[in-house]
């Protein structure tokens, strides 16, 4: 469980949704010559988080990191592989969190939404809404606006004329006038579109809304607007937001307290400011030195990272950043086969002339996720073998390439060079560093909260 | 920069589109002008008119669609709009505006833009899955624009190597790497005429980060070519200038040609490029895609880049790498950018001179800093200040009210009035023209005309 | 159409959807619109028929042609001989049938059973591929491979199978067209319903607790329709063309004299053998000029439902 609820003496009025260890695994079918076998993509890799009443959560991420998939298992649109969802814990889960294992599993499972039968769940629906990110097919083109907006209200069993009526007043209140009632949707602009997609949101009531990229779709100054209208609508409905978003600097206007995904997974929490102020994870911070800022004078040290993303359902062992991480050392989880491309590179005579005297090089093999040989043409005799080891060593202490890190032992055996790595006991985990600051990342794990923010290191 | 000659010039460019509701006044007589070396920005909200800039200025305009009606493109000594004006004329009938095609004129003009196009001007697209063709590999696809534009140079490369000395090259990697003066490497040159395709192998590898000076040693001194004779045919190639590819080519140039695209891939930083030139787009990430179209666009040396949003469809992280390259090209190879786009934020990073447009007008133009720390336009104050601030939270953002007008029926005088905050009567009547008010910073608005006509 | 502020240059285009809109796109086309006119008249002819048959000089049953046989032979047309006589436009056929008369009727006996085909099988379709494409997993699999089995059936034999064993008559031949055509239409709606379903504002309404039954038929179905209608109109001359060729060839319902185009092509293609042409190429021209024109109103809907036409 994530350890944020650490000071005692709340009222459970003040949570609104807990969800505990949420996965969602999308089966891929993957053919190889023989037979297709089906392997899962971690859409979203064991998240849990809590979210208090009032508050505007940012999850943000680049795209593919799950951070769509994660809104929608919130608000049950989807139902997860794994996990337990509570909207309005009660006061005794809330006072079992973070005891007994067993004991709050249970309580879990019996709170949790997935679980609920049909009738309870559309009873919860009206409480939690969603609005989309395209504003142009969250509309269906054959209806009228005042009817998409009635719909919902409908569909709980509110008459008609007062649906109606209920209708043009969600509309005035985000800033559509009357004579919008009898359009359609292909008649209205991006940001009067998404007005209206909010409006239908708006019109159950709900506690809970999840904002899926609400702006990225709309020019800058539409953006505002739609920006403006959403603080207000909070304030005055009283409103919790879950707000999806890859842009940083809409995340910092609008959100209390930020949650960063990468690969499925949350790598760090923490206040906005915090977040912005003191960014600790090597992701985080590379995110944020990457958002360009429209003021040619701030003039920042950019931290560019390399390489892409990686894909979901081939995710890289350990902390699955450690790939593009700048900072990554022994434990972030190297495999055998992240090592031989570095190896093909150092053990290039053309680059390195201590090495033109060896033999040729042969092959190298991957014994399996923790072993590398390396066989030359002919063996290797013991000087040879500490030759390599040495030009290795020097490499690894110069620390420009970061996967040698990984490299527990090297050995020579029966004349070719044996490269063991660092197994990896587990991920990462969310860990306090801070108050309220939580960041899964090996380098403040080991050194506990006392690390202090990486830029400082570097 | 360099130079300072103008290598752009567009003036009063007028485009319109014709469409179901009628006549779409896209581009409303905008004018701009790039120097060598320098990068424009342009930058507007959807519909303002960007990318038709850009496609009016690439004749990629479609026929069905639309045309150029009036103004005037200078790229360098070409006129670039004129046979395409002849070619398709908006006619306005009583009910409808009509398009009248001469296909003639269409061949004409496609003939000679053919010759421009990918050479001189390229231009990268916002979608780079939609630019690169599917069954073909990356190395074909580079091939292709090398062998429709650069066949001289190509075979100019062969014959450098084969006529150049081992002695040469030893000198000029004495000069050149150890001595750190590319100069000298021009300068060689320019006595001996036919080592001219020398130059860009060397540059190539002399510019490259990842290698010690041992191994460039090695390199440079590698493209010594022992087979000293000519095939005739590739000495035949030498002045082909034609865009027609001749249908048998010699395998010695795809070889060539091979080797160009590798060292395009890592002028653009892509990792491994001798296995990406066998692979198919998607086997390629949306940046690394990216990086492919980029490097397709400068395979001919170009005299001008066209970027229309080469990154809104990227992340942030890989939009950062992108910009990285694009500034590389223009700071290292001093390549003229047109960068059109609508994230203030990069406009503000990448290029040197800002121009804003607003429904097919250029509302303001400026050097980057003076745009961002004195805007002048009312739309331009709007847009800045709509944009939450990075450095500290505000609680309410100052939006521009309403949306953009439709070019249909656009609004009298200046397209901004019904938003504007400070309009006034000659705003509704009245279009104002661009006004410099103060050293490089114009304006298109009645506030500033006003004042110096006092 | 323009609002306060204006609206957005893309909005500009018309709905894909609008009846009106398509109407105009079709009749722009002048193939489709002489399409679209001529069976306008052919059904109105049938409706005629149905209603008020005086109207077109029909005294006797609608439902059988009206034999003469004092004078079995073809007459040629009245207006061959004296150009005022129009008592007999088309001419008879054996025995003595009035074909102006016969194919008036005919055409109403035809339309009508195709159009009973096309719309079971559309229904049933529709249906099928809707719940199939919306929930998934072992459903879509189930109808999916049903389909496979359906399509597999050779439609001919199955027709004559069931006309030897169960009776040959309109209504057994439909039921057995409609089985065997339904597949077609299963799968164009489900392949659109899994591209409607992925849709926001499905997901929008599912979220808002609209349920299932409402989201397929108010919000999926009306926007998979599309391509059904350019579908059903070209599946409406394949069936006429299909009764009439199965009447050719012999599989005549029991009923002899029941007025159908393919039966009095077959009958006129003996006597056109000695001379007689009247008696093939009226009801020949009438099946033709039939299903030409479906087609191209056909080829025109699918055109004008095209969205890249709409800018």
């Amino acid at each position: 469980m994530t350890q944020s609820d650490n000071s005692p003496g709340r009222s459970n009025q003040e949570y609104l949704l807990i969800a505990k260890n949420i996965k969602k695994y999308f089966p891929i079918k993957m053919s190889s010559k023989v037979m297709t076998h089906r392997i899962p993509l971690k859409a979203v890799d064991d998240v849990s988080l809590i979210i208090k009443r009032g508050e505007v959560i940012g999850l943000v991420g680049e795209s593919g990191c799950g951070k769509t998939t994660l809104g929608k298992l919130l608000i049950n649109l989807i139902s997860p592989s794994e996990g337990y969802l509570v909207f309005n814990p009660s006061e005794e889960l809330v006072k079992d969190l973070g005891k007994d294992e067993s004991v709050e599993e249970k309580e879990f499972r019996d709170a949790s939404m997935y679980n609920l039968n049909k009738r309870k769940m559309r009873q919860l629906r009206r409480k939690m809404q969603i609005v989309f990110q395209d504003p142009y097919s969250s509309l269906d083109p054959r209806y009228l606006i005042k009817d998409i907006i009635a719909e919902p209200l409908l569909s709980f069993g509110i008459r008609k004329d007062e649906a109606y009526s209920r209708s043009s007043n969600l509309l005035r209140e985000v800033g559509l006038s009357d004579d919008f009632v009898n359009r359609y949707p292909h008649q209205l602009s991006g940001g009067q579109r998404q007005r209206v997609a909010i409006a239908r949101a708006l019109a159950l009531n709900p506690e809970f809304m999840v904002l899926d990229e609400p702006t990225s779709a709309l020019d800058v100054s539409v953006q505002a607007q739609v920006l403006n209208l959403l603080e207000n609508l909070r304030k005055k409905h009283n409103l919790t937001i879950l707000f999806i978003t890859h842009n940083m600097i809409v995340a910092r206007h609008i959100c209390n307290r930020i949650y960063v995904m990468y690969l499925g997974k949350i790598v760090e929490e923490a206040r906005t400011e915090d977040l912005f102020a003191k960014p600790m994870h090597p992701y985080t911070v590379a995110l944020l030195s990457s958002v360009p800022i429209p003021n040619p004078k701030t003039k920042r040290s950019r931290v560019i990272l390399e390489g892409d993303v990686p894909s979901p359902i081939t995710k890289p062992r350990g902390c699955s950043f450690h790939t593009r991480c700048k900072f990554a050392f022994e434990k972030c989880g190297w495999t055998s086969g992240e090592i031989v491309e570095s190896m093909n590179y150092i053990l290039d005579p053309t680059r390195n002339t201590v090495l033109e005297t060896l033999p040729a090089l042969s092959v190298m093999e991957v014994i399996d996720e923790n072993r590398l040989k390396i066989s030359y043409f002919g063996s290797l005799s013991q000087e040879q073998g500490e030759t390599i080891k040495e030009v290795i060593n020097k490499e690894r202490r110069e620390g420009k390439i970061r996967s040698l890190f990984g490299i527990s032992s090297i050995s020579l055996e029966n004349g070719s060079i044996l490269i063991n790595v660092f197994e990896s006991i587990r991920d990462p985990v969310l860990l306090t560093s801070d108050i309220e600051h939580l960041v899964a990342c090996w380098l403040y794990e080991e050194k506990n909260s006392s690390a202090g923010s990486i830029i400082e290191r570097a | 920069m360099s130079g300072m000659n103008t290598i752009l010039k567009v003036e009063d460019l007028k485009t319109q589109f014709v469409s179901w509701n009628g006549l779409v006044k896209a581009l409303d007589g905008i004018s701009f002008e790039i120097r060598s070396g320098e990068c424009l920005g342009l930058v507007g909200e959807t519909g303002c008119g960007k990318s038709v800039t850009a496609l009016s200025i690439m004749n990629l305009i479609p026929e069905t669609s639309g045309a150029v009606t009036g103004g005037k493109i200078t790229f360098e000594d070409y006129n670039l709009v004129e046979t395409q004006m002849a070619a398709c004329k908006v006619i306005q009938t009583k009910t409808k505006p009509r398009l009248k095609v001469r296909r003639s004129k269409i061949k004409e003009n496609s003939r000679k833009m053919n010759k421009i196009r990918g050479g001189m001007l390229s231009m990268i697209f916002q979608e780079p899955m939609t630019t690169l063709n599917p069954v073909m590999t990356i190395g074909e696809q580079i091939t292709d624009v090398l062998y429709a534009h650069q066949i001289s140079e190509l075979t100019q490369r062969i014959i450098a190597r084969k006529s150049i000395t081992e002695e040469e090259l030893r000198v000029i990697y004495k000069h050149c790497v150890e001595g750190n003066d590319l100069k000298f490497l021009f300068d060689f040159v320019d006595l001996n005429n036919g080592l001219k395709g020398i130059v860009p192998q060397i540059e190539f590898i002399i510019n490259r980060k990842d290698i010690t000076n041992y191994r460039k040693k090695k390199m440079i001194s590698d493209l010594f070519d022992k087979d000293r004779s000519v095939p005739t045919q590739i000495n035949r190639l030498k002045v082909w200038k034609s865009i027609r590819v001749p249908r048998f080519l010699p395998p010695l140039l795809k070889q060539e040609a091979e080797k160009v695209a590798i060292e395009l891939l890592s002028k653009v930083s892509i990792p491994e490029p001798t296995k990406v030139i066998i692979q198919y787009p998607h086997e390629l990430s949306g940046g690394m895609r990216q990086r492919v179209v980029i490097a397709i666009a400068i395979a001919c040396n170009p005299h001008l880049l066209i970027a229309d949003e080469p990154t809104t469809a990227l992340d942030v992280t890989t939009q950062a790498q992108i910009l990285d390259i694009i500034k590389d090209l223009k700071n290292i190879h001093s390549m003229s950018i047109l960068f059109i786009t609508h994230d203030l934020g990069v406009i503000s990073d990448i290029s040197d001179k800002v121009a804003v447009m607003y429904a097919g007008n250029i509302v303001e133009m400026a050097y980057t800093e003076n745009l961002f720390e004195r805007p002048k336009h009312p739309y331009t104050q709007g847009l800045l200040k709509s944009i939450p601030v990075y450095e500290q939270k505000k609680t309410e953002l100052a939006a521009i009210p309403g949306s953009v007008p439709n070019l249909v029926h656009p609004p009298e005088g200046c397209r901004f009035n019904p938003r504007c905050d400070h309009v006034m009567e000659i705003c509704r009547t009245t279009k104002p023209v661009m006004t410099e008010v103060e050293e490089n910073h114009s304006v298109a608005c009645w506030l500033y005309s006003k004042k110096e006509e006092k | 159409m323009v609002g306060a502020n204006g609206w957005y240059l893309k909005s500009g285009s018309p709905r894909l959807n609008n009846f009106k809109t398509t109407f105009k796109l079709l009749l722009r086309n002048p193939g489709s619109a002489i399409g679209l006119i001529v069976v306008i008249l052919y059904v109105a002819v049938a409706v005629i028929d149905q209603v008020y048959p005086r109207l077109l000089g029909i005294t006797t049953d609608i439902n059988t042609m009206t034999t003469n046989f004092t004078h079995p032979v073809p007459v040629p047309p009245s207006w061959l001989h004296n150009f005022s006589n129009w008592s007999l436009p088309f001419g008879t056929t054996f025995p003595g049938i009035d074909l102006f008369q016969a194919i008036i009727k005919s055409i109403r006996i035809d339309l009508s059973f195709s159009v009973a085909v096309v719309a079971g099988g559309c229904i049933i379709g529709i249906i099928l591929g809707l719940y199939s494409a919306f929930f998934g997993k072992w459903l879509d699999q189930l109808i999916m491979r049903l389909t496979d089995i359906f399509f597999s059936i050779p439609f001919l034999v199955l027709a004559i199978a069931a006309g030897f064993f169960l009776g040959r008559s309109l209504e057994i031949l439909a039921i057995v067209l409609i089985l065997v055509w339904w597949p077609t239409y299963a799968r164009v709606v489900r392949g659109q319903t899994l591209s409607v379903k992925e849709m926001s504002y499905v997901e929008a309404a599912k979220s808002s607790g609209v349920n299932n039954f409402r989201i397929m038929f108010k919000h999926i179905l009306p926007n998979t329709m599309a391509p059904v209608i350019v579908q059903v109109s070209f599946d409406l001359a394949t069936m006429i063309l299909l009764l009439a060729m199965l009447d050719f060839i012999g599989f005549t319902p029991a009923n002899a004299y029941l007025p159908e185009l393919g039966y009095l092509a077959s009958v006129g293609y003996g006597y056109a053998a000695i001379g007689d042409w009247w008696t093939l190429v009226f009801p020949g021209l009438t099946i033709l000029l039939l299903a030409l024109s479906m087609n191209l109103l056909g080829d025109g809907l699918r055109d004008a439902f095209d969205p890249r036409l709409r800018r």
